[in-house]
Protein backbone atom coordinates (compact mmCIF):
# COMPACT_ATOMS: atom_id res chain seq x y z
CA UNK A 1 0.00 0.00 0.00
CA UNK A 2 1.81 3.14 -0.78
CA UNK A 3 0.60 6.38 -0.43
CA UNK A 4 0.47 8.58 -2.90
CA UNK A 5 2.87 11.64 -3.31
CA UNK A 6 5.54 10.05 -0.67
CA UNK A 7 9.21 9.58 -1.56
CA UNK A 8 9.61 6.61 1.09
CA UNK A 9 7.07 4.99 2.50
CA UNK A 10 9.43 2.16 4.39
CA UNK A 11 10.90 4.90 6.84
CA UNK A 12 10.30 4.34 10.25
CA UNK A 13 9.15 7.84 11.16
CA UNK A 14 6.67 7.54 8.20
CA UNK A 15 3.41 7.19 9.38
CA UNK A 16 2.64 3.77 7.43
CA UNK A 17 6.36 2.62 8.67
CA UNK A 18 5.45 3.40 11.92
CA UNK A 19 1.88 1.72 11.71
CA UNK A 20 3.78 -1.71 10.15
CA UNK A 21 6.47 -1.53 12.85
CA UNK A 22 3.90 -1.24 15.73
CA UNK A 23 2.20 -4.28 14.55
CA UNK A 24 4.65 -6.24 13.98
CA UNK A 25 5.80 -5.62 17.56
CA UNK A 26 2.31 -6.44 18.65
CA UNK A 27 2.45 -9.89 16.94
CA UNK A 28 5.72 -10.26 17.98
CA UNK A 29 4.56 -9.85 21.64
CA UNK A 30 2.08 -12.29 21.49
CA UNK A 31 5.07 -15.32 19.73
CA UNK A 32 7.45 -14.56 22.13
CA UNK A 33 6.35 -15.96 25.50
CA UNK A 34 4.17 -18.30 23.36
CA UNK A 35 7.83 -20.01 21.75
CA UNK A 36 9.56 -19.27 25.45
CA UNK A 37 6.49 -21.17 26.92
CA UNK A 38 7.53 -24.51 24.75
CA UNK A 39 10.63 -24.27 26.27
CA UNK A 40 10.61 -26.58 29.13
CA UNK A 41 12.04 -25.39 32.20
CA UNK A 42 15.03 -27.05 33.82
CA UNK A 43 14.06 -27.91 36.79
CA UNK A 44 17.53 -28.58 39.25
CA UNK A 45 17.16 -32.33 39.75
CA UNK A 46 18.02 -32.15 44.04
CA UNK A 47 21.15 -34.08 43.96
CA UNK A 48 20.21 -37.34 45.87
CA UNK A 49 23.05 -38.96 48.23
CA UNK A 50 20.78 -40.94 50.31
CA UNK A 51 17.83 -42.78 50.29
CA UNK A 52 15.75 -44.98 52.63
CA UNK A 53 14.77 -47.94 50.80
CA UNK A 54 12.59 -49.62 53.01
CA UNK A 55 12.41 -52.22 55.85
CA UNK A 56 15.09 -55.29 55.86
CA UNK A 57 11.44 -57.78 55.91
CA UNK A 58 10.19 -56.16 53.19
CA UNK A 59 13.45 -57.88 51.07
CA UNK A 60 13.40 -61.60 51.11
CA UNK A 61 16.97 -63.10 51.27
CA UNK A 62 18.46 -63.97 47.10
CA UNK A 63 16.25 -61.57 45.76
CA UNK A 64 16.57 -57.92 44.29
CA UNK A 65 13.87 -54.78 44.04
CA UNK A 66 14.49 -51.49 42.16
CA UNK A 67 14.38 -48.28 43.99
CA UNK A 68 14.35 -45.08 43.02
CA UNK A 69 17.66 -42.84 43.87
CA UNK A 70 17.07 -39.36 42.99
CA UNK A 71 15.43 -39.49 39.33
CA UNK A 72 17.58 -42.74 38.28
CA UNK A 73 16.46 -46.45 39.66
CA UNK A 74 18.72 -48.64 41.76
CA UNK A 75 19.27 -52.12 42.36
CA UNK A 76 18.99 -53.10 45.85
CA UNK A 77 19.72 -57.01 46.35
CA UNK A 78 19.82 -59.16 49.77
CA UNK A 79 22.36 -61.53 48.98
CA UNK A 80 22.55 -62.66 52.85
CA UNK A 81 20.55 -62.80 55.51
CA UNK A 82 22.34 -59.49 56.75
CA UNK A 83 24.02 -58.66 53.63
CA UNK A 84 22.62 -56.47 51.46
CA UNK A 85 24.43 -54.70 48.17
CA UNK A 86 22.99 -52.07 45.72
CA UNK A 87 24.38 -50.76 42.64
CA UNK A 88 23.01 -48.19 39.68
CA UNK A 89 20.47 -50.62 38.10
CA UNK A 90 20.77 -48.25 34.93
CA UNK A 91 22.88 -50.69 32.04
CA UNK A 92 25.79 -48.83 31.36
CA UNK A 93 25.57 -50.18 27.82
CA UNK A 94 22.47 -48.16 26.51
CA UNK A 95 20.58 -47.47 29.59
CA UNK A 96 18.14 -50.40 30.18
CA UNK A 97 16.72 -51.36 34.04
CA UNK A 98 18.53 -53.98 35.06
CA UNK A 99 16.91 -56.87 37.25
CA UNK A 100 18.65 -59.25 39.51
CA UNK A 101 18.41 -62.88 38.87
CA UNK A 102 18.17 -65.47 42.33
CA UNK A 103 18.64 -68.76 40.40
CA UNK A 104 22.38 -67.26 39.21
CA UNK A 105 22.77 -64.50 41.82
CA UNK A 106 23.68 -62.47 38.98
CA UNK A 107 22.35 -58.88 37.67
CA UNK A 108 20.88 -59.52 34.18
CA UNK A 109 19.88 -56.99 31.88
CA UNK A 110 17.11 -57.74 29.88
CA UNK A 111 18.04 -55.98 26.50
CA UNK A 112 20.74 -57.52 24.93
CA UNK A 113 21.53 -60.34 27.60
CA UNK A 114 24.00 -58.57 30.02
CA UNK A 115 25.05 -59.97 32.73
CA UNK A 116 26.72 -58.75 35.71
CA UNK A 117 28.24 -59.82 39.34
CA UNK A 118 26.66 -58.15 42.22
CA UNK A 119 29.42 -55.74 42.71
CA UNK A 120 28.33 -54.46 39.28
CA UNK A 121 31.29 -56.05 37.53
CA UNK A 122 30.35 -57.13 33.58
CA UNK A 123 30.45 -60.60 33.09
CA UNK A 124 29.54 -61.11 30.04
CA UNK A 125 27.64 -58.78 27.00
CA UNK A 126 28.12 -55.63 25.46
CA UNK A 127 28.47 -53.38 28.70
CA UNK A 128 31.62 -50.81 28.54
CA UNK A 129 31.57 -50.36 32.42
CA UNK A 130 30.50 -51.86 35.40
CA UNK A 131 27.21 -50.52 37.81
CA UNK A 132 28.09 -47.47 39.82
CA UNK A 133 28.14 -49.51 43.23
CA UNK A 134 25.92 -48.19 46.25
CA UNK A 135 27.19 -48.48 50.10
CA UNK A 136 24.19 -50.09 52.19
CA UNK A 137 23.50 -49.96 56.06
CA UNK A 138 21.09 -51.03 58.16
CA UNK A 139 19.82 -48.33 60.86
CA UNK A 140 17.53 -50.26 63.22
CA UNK A 141 15.32 -52.12 60.61
CA UNK A 142 15.74 -49.70 57.81
CA UNK A 143 17.61 -49.90 55.02
CA UNK A 144 19.54 -47.03 53.84
CA UNK A 145 21.90 -46.76 50.18
CA UNK A 146 24.20 -43.95 50.26
CA UNK A 147 26.44 -42.90 46.96
CA UNK A 148 30.26 -43.71 47.69
CA UNK A 149 32.31 -40.85 48.24
CA UNK B 1 14.53 -14.98 -11.76
CA UNK B 2 13.76 -11.62 -10.04
CA UNK B 3 11.41 -11.11 -7.06
CA UNK B 4 8.85 -10.21 -9.34
CA UNK B 5 9.53 -12.82 -11.49
CA UNK B 6 9.38 -15.72 -8.68
CA UNK B 7 6.25 -14.42 -7.35
CA UNK B 8 4.57 -14.68 -10.81
CA UNK B 9 5.49 -18.42 -10.86
CA UNK B 10 4.78 -19.32 -7.75
CA UNK B 11 1.24 -17.78 -7.97
CA UNK B 12 1.03 -19.40 -11.41
CA UNK B 13 2.20 -22.81 -9.73
CA UNK B 14 -0.97 -22.48 -6.77
CA UNK B 15 -3.54 -21.29 -9.61
CA UNK B 16 -3.11 -24.45 -11.59
CA UNK B 17 -3.29 -26.73 -8.66
CA UNK B 18 -6.14 -24.95 -6.84
CA UNK B 19 -8.40 -22.84 -8.72
CA UNK B 20 -7.84 -19.64 -7.29
CA UNK B 21 -9.12 -17.86 -9.50
CA UNK B 22 -12.77 -19.04 -8.58
CA UNK B 23 -12.57 -18.56 -5.12
CA UNK B 24 -11.32 -15.03 -5.78
CA UNK B 25 -14.02 -14.41 -8.16
CA UNK B 26 -16.52 -15.98 -5.84
CA UNK B 27 -15.32 -14.19 -2.82
CA UNK B 28 -16.10 -11.32 -4.89
CA UNK B 29 -19.54 -11.94 -5.39
CA UNK B 30 -20.09 -11.14 -1.73
CA UNK B 31 -21.34 -8.32 -0.19
CA UNK B 32 -22.26 -6.70 3.56
CA UNK B 33 -25.22 -4.06 3.74
CA UNK B 34 -24.04 -1.08 5.51
CA UNK B 35 -26.33 0.92 7.81
CA UNK B 36 -26.82 2.54 11.07
CA UNK B 37 -26.49 -1.21 12.65
CA UNK B 38 -23.50 -2.19 10.77
CA UNK B 39 -21.34 -2.53 13.74
CA UNK B 40 -23.13 -5.40 15.45
CA UNK B 41 -22.29 -7.71 12.10
CA UNK B 42 -18.60 -7.30 13.76
CA UNK B 43 -19.50 -9.93 17.18
CA UNK B 44 -19.65 -12.99 15.08
CA UNK B 45 -16.02 -12.67 14.07
CA UNK B 46 -14.81 -11.52 17.66
CA UNK B 47 -16.77 -14.91 18.90
CA UNK B 48 -14.56 -17.43 15.72
CA UNK B 49 -11.55 -15.42 16.30
CA UNK B 50 -11.86 -16.23 19.86
CA UNK B 51 -12.67 -19.61 20.22
CA UNK B 52 -12.03 -21.48 16.11
CA UNK B 53 -9.54 -24.33 15.57
CA UNK B 54 -7.04 -21.82 14.42
CA UNK B 55 -7.27 -19.11 17.12
CA UNK B 56 -7.15 -18.02 21.02
CA UNK B 57 -8.91 -20.93 22.78
CA UNK B 58 -7.11 -23.74 20.65
CA UNK B 59 -3.19 -22.34 20.44
CA UNK B 60 -3.28 -21.50 24.25
CA UNK B 61 -4.87 -24.65 24.98
CA UNK B 62 -2.30 -26.58 23.06
CA UNK B 63 0.44 -24.97 24.62
CA UNK B 64 -1.06 -26.00 28.05
CA UNK B 65 -1.59 -29.32 27.39
CA UNK B 66 2.13 -29.30 27.20
CA UNK B 67 2.52 -29.55 30.49
CA UNK B 68 -1.24 -29.94 32.19
CA UNK B 69 -1.53 -33.56 33.72
CA UNK B 70 -5.58 -34.91 33.80
CA UNK B 71 -4.95 -36.87 37.23
CA UNK B 72 -6.26 -36.00 40.92
CA UNK B 73 -2.49 -36.57 42.17
CA UNK B 74 -0.67 -34.47 39.58
CA UNK B 75 -3.57 -31.68 37.62
CA UNK B 76 -3.40 -29.01 40.67
CA UNK B 77 0.56 -29.23 40.98
CA UNK B 78 0.92 -29.01 37.02
CA UNK B 79 -1.39 -26.04 37.02
CA UNK B 80 1.30 -24.51 39.49
CA UNK B 81 4.08 -25.58 37.59
CA UNK B 82 2.51 -23.54 34.68
CA UNK B 83 2.29 -20.59 37.22
CA UNK B 84 5.58 -20.48 38.87
CA UNK B 85 7.99 -22.83 36.64
CA UNK B 86 7.14 -22.48 32.92
CA UNK B 87 8.07 -19.26 31.22
CA UNK B 88 4.90 -16.87 30.50
CA UNK B 89 2.89 -19.86 31.86
CA UNK B 90 0.87 -17.53 34.28
CA UNK B 91 0.24 -15.52 31.07
CA UNK B 92 -0.40 -17.98 28.69
CA UNK B 93 -3.27 -19.39 31.25
CA UNK B 94 -4.28 -16.38 32.14
CA UNK B 95 -5.38 -15.39 28.28
CA UNK B 96 -6.70 -18.76 28.22
CA UNK B 97 -9.09 -17.89 30.81
CA UNK B 98 -9.98 -14.70 29.95
CA UNK B 99 -10.37 -15.66 26.39
CA UNK B 100 -12.78 -18.27 27.59
CA UNK B 101 -14.96 -15.58 29.37
CA UNK B 102 -14.54 -12.81 26.57
CA UNK B 103 -15.86 -15.88 24.07
CA UNK B 104 -19.67 -16.04 26.32
CA UNK B 105 -19.49 -12.41 26.58
CA UNK B 106 -18.70 -12.15 22.14
CA UNK B 107 -21.14 -14.87 21.66
CA UNK B 108 -23.85 -13.14 24.13
CA UNK B 109 -23.47 -9.91 22.08
CA UNK B 110 -23.51 -11.56 18.82
CA UNK B 111 -27.07 -13.62 19.89
CA UNK B 112 -28.58 -10.23 20.86
CA UNK B 113 -27.64 -8.44 18.13
CA UNK B 114 -29.07 -11.27 16.07
CA UNK B 115 -32.13 -11.60 18.10
CA UNK B 116 -32.74 -7.75 18.28
CA UNK B 117 -32.00 -7.23 14.55
CA UNK B 118 -34.57 -9.66 13.76
CA UNK B 119 -31.99 -11.60 11.68
CA UNK B 120 -33.70 -15.11 12.99
CA UNK B 121 -36.17 -15.10 10.51
CA UNK B 122 -37.23 -17.16 7.66
CA UNK B 123 -34.73 -18.18 6.12
CA UNK B 124 -32.32 -18.44 8.81
CA UNK B 125 -33.80 -20.80 11.55
CA UNK B 126 -31.05 -23.02 11.25
CA UNK B 127 -28.33 -20.67 11.46
CA UNK B 128 -29.73 -19.30 14.79
CA UNK B 129 -30.56 -22.72 15.74
CA UNK B 130 -26.65 -23.26 15.01
CA UNK B 131 -25.73 -20.83 16.74
CA UNK B 132 -27.58 -21.61 19.40
CA UNK B 133 -25.86 -25.21 20.02
CA UNK B 134 -22.69 -23.50 19.77
CA UNK B 135 -23.62 -21.43 22.80
CA UNK B 136 -24.29 -24.42 25.07
CA UNK B 137 -21.03 -25.55 23.93
CA UNK B 138 -18.74 -22.63 24.43
CA UNK B 139 -20.35 -22.73 28.19
CA UNK B 140 -19.73 -26.51 28.63
CA UNK B 141 -16.38 -26.25 27.18
CA UNK B 142 -16.24 -23.16 30.23
CA UNK B 143 -18.07 -25.54 32.56
CA UNK B 144 -15.54 -28.96 31.75
CA UNK B 145 -12.28 -26.20 32.30
CA UNK B 146 -13.13 -25.08 35.30
CA UNK B 147 -12.81 -28.22 36.77
CA UNK B 148 -9.27 -28.78 35.25
CA UNK B 149 -7.35 -27.34 38.16
CA UNK B 150 -8.60 -28.99 40.34
CA UNK B 151 -8.30 -26.91 43.39
CA UNK B 152 -11.28 -26.43 45.98
CA UNK B 153 -13.26 -24.13 44.11
CA UNK B 154 -13.30 -25.79 40.86
CA UNK B 155 -14.37 -29.10 42.56
CA UNK B 156 -17.10 -27.69 44.41
CA UNK B 157 -18.30 -25.55 41.40
CA UNK B 158 -18.11 -29.25 39.33
CA UNK B 159 -20.16 -30.47 42.32
CA UNK B 160 -22.96 -27.84 41.99
CA UNK B 161 -23.28 -27.78 38.64
CA UNK B 162 -23.52 -31.53 38.30
CA UNK B 163 -25.76 -31.64 41.47
CA UNK B 164 -28.32 -29.58 39.32
CA UNK B 165 -27.74 -32.00 35.95
CA UNK B 166 -29.37 -34.59 38.77
CA UNK B 167 -32.27 -32.23 39.16
CA UNK B 168 -33.30 -32.94 35.33
CA UNK B 169 -36.79 -34.98 35.42
CA UNK B 170 -36.28 -38.43 34.46
CA UNK B 171 -32.66 -38.35 33.14
CA UNK B 172 -31.44 -36.35 35.87
CA UNK B 173 -29.64 -39.01 37.88
CA UNK B 174 -28.34 -40.67 35.09
CA UNK B 175 -26.79 -37.64 33.35
CA UNK B 176 -25.56 -36.19 36.60
CA UNK B 177 -23.62 -39.41 36.57
CA UNK B 178 -22.80 -39.90 33.14
CA UNK B 179 -21.13 -36.39 33.95
CA UNK B 180 -19.15 -37.58 36.90
CA UNK B 181 -17.84 -40.57 35.44
CA UNK B 182 -19.57 -42.39 38.37
CA UNK B 183 -21.86 -41.67 41.76
CA UNK B 184 -19.45 -38.34 43.08
CA UNK B 185 -16.93 -35.94 42.05
CA UNK B 186 -13.94 -37.62 41.85
CA UNK B 187 -10.86 -38.61 39.46
CA UNK B 188 -13.09 -40.13 37.15
CA UNK B 189 -14.87 -36.99 36.78
CA UNK B 190 -11.68 -34.93 35.99
CA UNK B 191 -10.54 -37.10 33.44
CA UNK B 192 -13.62 -36.97 31.64
CA UNK B 193 -14.10 -33.38 31.85
CA UNK B 194 -10.71 -33.48 30.41
CA UNK B 195 -11.33 -35.92 27.81
CA UNK B 196 -14.73 -33.39 26.82
CA UNK B 197 -12.60 -30.59 27.11
CA UNK B 198 -9.99 -31.10 25.13
CA UNK B 199 -11.47 -33.76 22.68
CA UNK B 200 -15.06 -33.73 22.41
CA UNK B 201 -16.34 -30.63 22.75
CA UNK B 202 -13.82 -28.83 20.06
CA UNK B 203 -14.21 -31.68 17.60
CA UNK B 204 -18.11 -31.29 17.86
CA UNK B 205 -17.88 -27.02 17.85
CA UNK B 206 -15.27 -26.94 14.42
CA UNK B 207 -18.15 -29.13 12.90
CA UNK B 208 -20.90 -27.46 14.28
CA UNK B 209 -18.94 -23.75 13.14
CA UNK B 210 -18.92 -25.02 9.35
CA UNK B 211 -22.14 -25.76 9.34
CA UNK B 212 -23.00 -22.27 11.15
CA UNK B 213 -20.47 -20.52 8.24
CA UNK B 214 -21.98 -22.39 5.32
CA UNK B 215 -25.49 -21.66 6.31
CA UNK B 216 -24.42 -17.29 6.79
CA UNK B 217 -23.08 -17.90 3.48
CA UNK B 218 -25.69 -19.64 2.01
CA UNK B 219 -28.30 -17.06 3.33
CA UNK B 220 -26.34 -13.84 3.06
CA UNK B 221 -26.63 -11.40 5.77
CA UNK B 222 -29.72 -9.90 7.09
CA UNK B 223 -30.80 -6.32 6.63
CA UNK B 224 -33.21 -5.39 9.29
CA UNK B 225 -36.70 -5.61 8.30
CA UNK B 226 -37.21 -1.88 9.33
CA UNK B 227 -34.55 -0.37 6.99
CA UNK B 228 -35.85 0.52 3.32
CA UNK B 229 -34.02 -1.88 0.95
CA UNK B 230 -33.11 0.79 -1.78
CA UNK B 231 -31.52 3.29 1.84
CA UNK B 232 -29.03 0.52 2.38
CA UNK B 233 -25.73 0.75 0.45
CA UNK B 234 -23.21 -2.95 0.34
CA UNK B 235 -19.74 -3.11 0.31
CA UNK B 236 -17.74 -5.80 -0.75
CA UNK B 237 -16.89 -8.89 1.74
CA UNK B 238 -13.67 -9.28 0.46
CA UNK B 239 -11.54 -7.34 1.23
CA UNK B 240 -14.12 -4.02 2.28
CA UNK B 241 -15.49 -5.51 5.05
CA UNK B 242 -12.94 -8.46 5.72
CA UNK B 243 -10.01 -5.54 6.49
CA UNK B 244 -12.19 -4.12 8.58
CA UNK B 245 -13.04 -7.04 11.40
CA UNK B 246 -9.50 -7.68 10.79
CA UNK B 247 -9.01 -4.37 12.67
CA UNK B 248 -11.37 -5.85 14.96
CA UNK B 249 -10.00 -8.86 15.93
CA UNK B 250 -6.52 -6.75 16.60
CA UNK B 251 -8.19 -4.69 18.52
CA UNK B 252 -10.11 -7.78 20.45
CA UNK B 253 -6.81 -9.60 20.68
CA UNK B 254 -5.14 -6.03 22.50
CA UNK B 255 -8.29 -6.40 24.84
CA UNK B 256 -7.55 -9.79 25.89
CA UNK B 257 -3.80 -8.89 25.84
CA UNK B 258 -4.26 -6.59 28.31
CA UNK B 259 -6.67 -8.19 30.47
CA UNK B 260 -4.48 -11.18 30.81
CA UNK B 261 -1.04 -8.55 31.36
CA UNK B 262 -2.86 -6.81 33.53
CA UNK B 263 -5.51 -8.80 35.88
CA UNK B 264 -3.91 -12.53 35.71
CA UNK B 265 -5.82 -15.46 36.88
CA UNK B 266 -4.44 -16.34 40.13
CA UNK B 267 -4.28 -19.71 41.97
CA UNK B 268 -5.79 -19.16 45.28
CA UNK B 269 -7.32 -22.32 46.86
CA UNK B 270 -5.80 -25.38 47.29
CA UNK B 271 -5.69 -28.68 45.57
CA UNK B 272 -9.12 -30.54 45.82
Amino acid sequence: MELPGTASHNGWFHPLGFLKGGFTASVASFVYPALRFMIPPSIPEASVNEVRAGEITDLKVNSGKIVKFGSRPALLMRVGETEFKAVSAVCTHLNCTVQYQDASHQIWCACHKALYDTNGKVLSGPPPGPLEEYTVRVRREEVVISKRA
Amino acid sequence: MNAAGAKAGIAGWLEERLGLAAIREFASHKTLPVHSATMWYYFGGITLFLFTMFTIQVLTGVLLLLYYRPSPAEAYESVQFIMTRVEYGWLVRSVHSWSANLVILAAFIHMFSVLFLDAYRKPRELTWLSGIALLGLALASGFSGYLLPWNKVSYFATKVGTDMAARVPVIGETLARFLRGGDEVGGATLTSFFGFHVAVLPGITTILLVVHLALVQKAGMSTPPWLAPDKVRSIKFFPNFFLRELMAWYAALGVLGSLAALFPYGLKTGSA
